[in-house]
């Protein structure tokens, strides 16, 4: 009967559900983007650099390899989009004196995605790339290789050479660097305690998270590694994360609201319409929690088919604004499903009450003689 | 045995009396025509006989139970198990077939059965209108339909309020005939 009276009251039936339609597929579509948000931002931040420093503790010159190894080991739980140390020593072209800095590029690559470089990054070994304030110093050029001298503790100097593949732009203090394998310096500096100044790491973790994981390196070295978070970027994502999930949220209230308005209307008019029929429905014998039972099982059949095709809807929008917003998909929270469909169901039914209050209160004799 | 038994029953509308001061007394088996010209209070009298509106004053006792101290629920339940209602306008729900009108009927009363339902159309002669909607349905069919919604659940009282008003002279004698044999037929009453 329920399904009959949907089917065959088309128009009005077709309204109501697209109201709810309409509703669930911005309110999905926002959830899913709100729930999304945080990974999206920590995406997006992560090309802004490392989050967090590990340096030195106390008593100690420089972080060990092994250290590195664990800290990895640590942070591996947490997704980490890169890890890479630093080694500084100052080295020595044509007499003059220039920072160098060893490392693992191919994590830099991650840690710093935001670095740009005219050439490619090394590949090799003896491959390094030069900061343009040290290439225009030098006038070096990609492509050449040159030589470079390091210093043992007795003052004996070791000279290796480098091939140039790549400019470093960043248009800050990495540009009066020159950066290269952490081997070369091994290399240049074989007397020196070998070794990491600092170790730059980029994970996505809002920043109580990153001063957990802090903590946890700290202590799983016994104090061998300190850490510093790098405050100016996140305070910044989580402020900016923070904004962004207030607005979706009150957006989100917004549209349920319009919703509840829109169907409340709907389902009005459909009980003014059927005054006759609840009349009739109540001389047959229908008790009033019947009527009621007969608009909310219309309102749940509507909730649910409305819910449902809310969240096809809401994922399509969601995907077409995260790509528009943050130039990559969104991933599907399995979690939005069943909050979709109980929002819809729950609009619905909260707006059918009045409706309902409404129909209970059909006077069958007064409805079925015509007044 | 009186089924049903009317004692003083007034209605009054503010300072205007509709009904005043009735009394009747329909016995099982009972075929009663009430005539009187528009505004006389026919209305108004099968509306309290029929459990939809309470007496101002006056007793109605239906099958030995006085109906005029039901509350709404009560009075709601006494329309479902004992009163069958038949109407000038048909009042059939236009969405639903032939069949689905009937088994309105018998859903509020106690479950639905399409086969007693079909039964039903077939002995008002609608059998082979039983997936019609009532657009799809002449008047005199759509007044055997109401017919076959009123009987289903073998009522105590049939009333029909003006139930010929919208059908020729043909199917106005048709409709007479079906009422007045089953009220014999199953020993019911009709008003």
């Amino acid at each position: 009967m329920i399904t009959s009276s949907i089917l065959r009251r088309k128009s009005r039936m077709v309204i109501a559900l697209l109201s709810i339609i309409v509703g669930a597929t911005v309110v999905s579509g926002l959830l899913a983007i709100y729930f999304d948000i945080p990974r999206q931002l920590s995406q997006e931040f992560r090309s802004y650099g490392s989050n967090i420093l590990f340096v030195t503790g106390k008593n100690q010159e420089t972080i060990q390899k092994a250290d590195l190894k664990k800290i990895e080991e640590i942070l591996s739980e947490e997704d980490p989009t890169g890890i890479s140390g630093f080694r500084y020593e100052t080295v020595r072209m044509n007499e003059i004196p220039f920072t160098f800095s060893g490392t693992q590029l191919s994590q830099v690559q991650k840690t710093n995605p935001y670095w740009y470089i005219e050439g490619d990054w090394p590949d090799k070994k003896n491959e390094v790339l030069v900061g343009q304030e040290v290439a225009d110093l030098f006038l070096l050029k990609e492509g050449t290789t040159y030589e470079i001298t390091g210093e043992t503790v007795d003052g004996t100097g070791i000279t290796q050479k480098v091939k140039v593949v790549g400019i470093l732009q960043t248009g800050g203090s990495e540009e009066e660097i020159m950066y290269g394998d952490l081997s070369i310096l091994e290399n240049l500096f074989p007397s020196t305690e070998s070794g990491y100044d600092v170790i730059e790491a980029s994970l996505p973790l809002k920043q109580a998270q990153l001063i957990n994981a802090g903590k946890a390196v700290k202590q799983e070295t016994n104090e061998r590694v300190g850490y510093q978070i790098v405050k100016k970027l996140t305070d910044s994502e989580d402020s900016v994360s923070q904004k962004l999930t207030l607005l979706i949220f009150l957006v989100t209230l917004i549209v349920l609201l319009i919703t509840l308005i829109c169907v409340g209307t709907t389902m009005m008019s459909v009980v003014q319409e059927r005054r006759k029929e609840i009349g009739l429905k109540k001389a047959m014998g229908a008790e009033n929690k019947q009527i009621v039972q007969d608009f909310f099982g219309e309102g749940c059949m509507l909730g649910l088919c409305g819910g449902i095709m809310g969240i096809i809807f809401g994922y399509i929008f969601a995907r077409i604004v995260s790509v528009q917003v943050f130039s990559r998909m969104i991933s599907f929270h399995i979690g939005l499903i069943p909050i979709t469909i109980a929002l819809a169901l729950f609009i619905t039914l909260l707006a059918s009450l009045i409706p309902v209050r409404s129909a209970i209160k059909v006077d069958p004799a007064l409805v079925l003689k015509g007044e | 045995m009186n089924v049903l038994e009317l004692e003083n029953v007034s209605m009054k509308y503010k300072e205007l009396f509709a009904l005043q001061d009735i009394d009747l007394a329909v016995q099982k088996g009972n075929w009663i025509s009430i005539m009187g010209p528009s505004g006389s209070g026919k209305t108004t009298l099968m509306n309290i006989i029929g459990c939809m509106s309470k007496p101002t004053s006056g007793k109605v006792v239906l099958d030995g139970s006085d109906i005029s101290k039901e509350n709404d629920k009560g009075l709601t339940l006494i329309r479902r198990d004992k009163i069958g209602l038949i109407f000038q306008q048909f009042h059939l729900i236009p969405y639903l077939t032939a069949v689905e009108n009937v088994m309105v009927a018998q859903y509020y009363h106690s479950l639905p059965d399409e086969v007693e339902a079909l039964q039903a159309l077939e002995r008002v002669g609608l059998k082979n209108r039983a997936r019609h909607l009532p657009s799809q349905l002449s008047g005199g069919e759509q007044q055997r339909l109401c017919i076959a919604r009123a009987l289903i659940n073998f009522p105590m009282i049939i009333l029909a309020d003006e139930p010929t008003g919208n059908l020729d002279e043909k199917m106005k004698k048709s409709s007479w005939r079906f009422s007045k044999n089953y009220t014999s037929r199953a020993l019911r009453s009709s008003l």
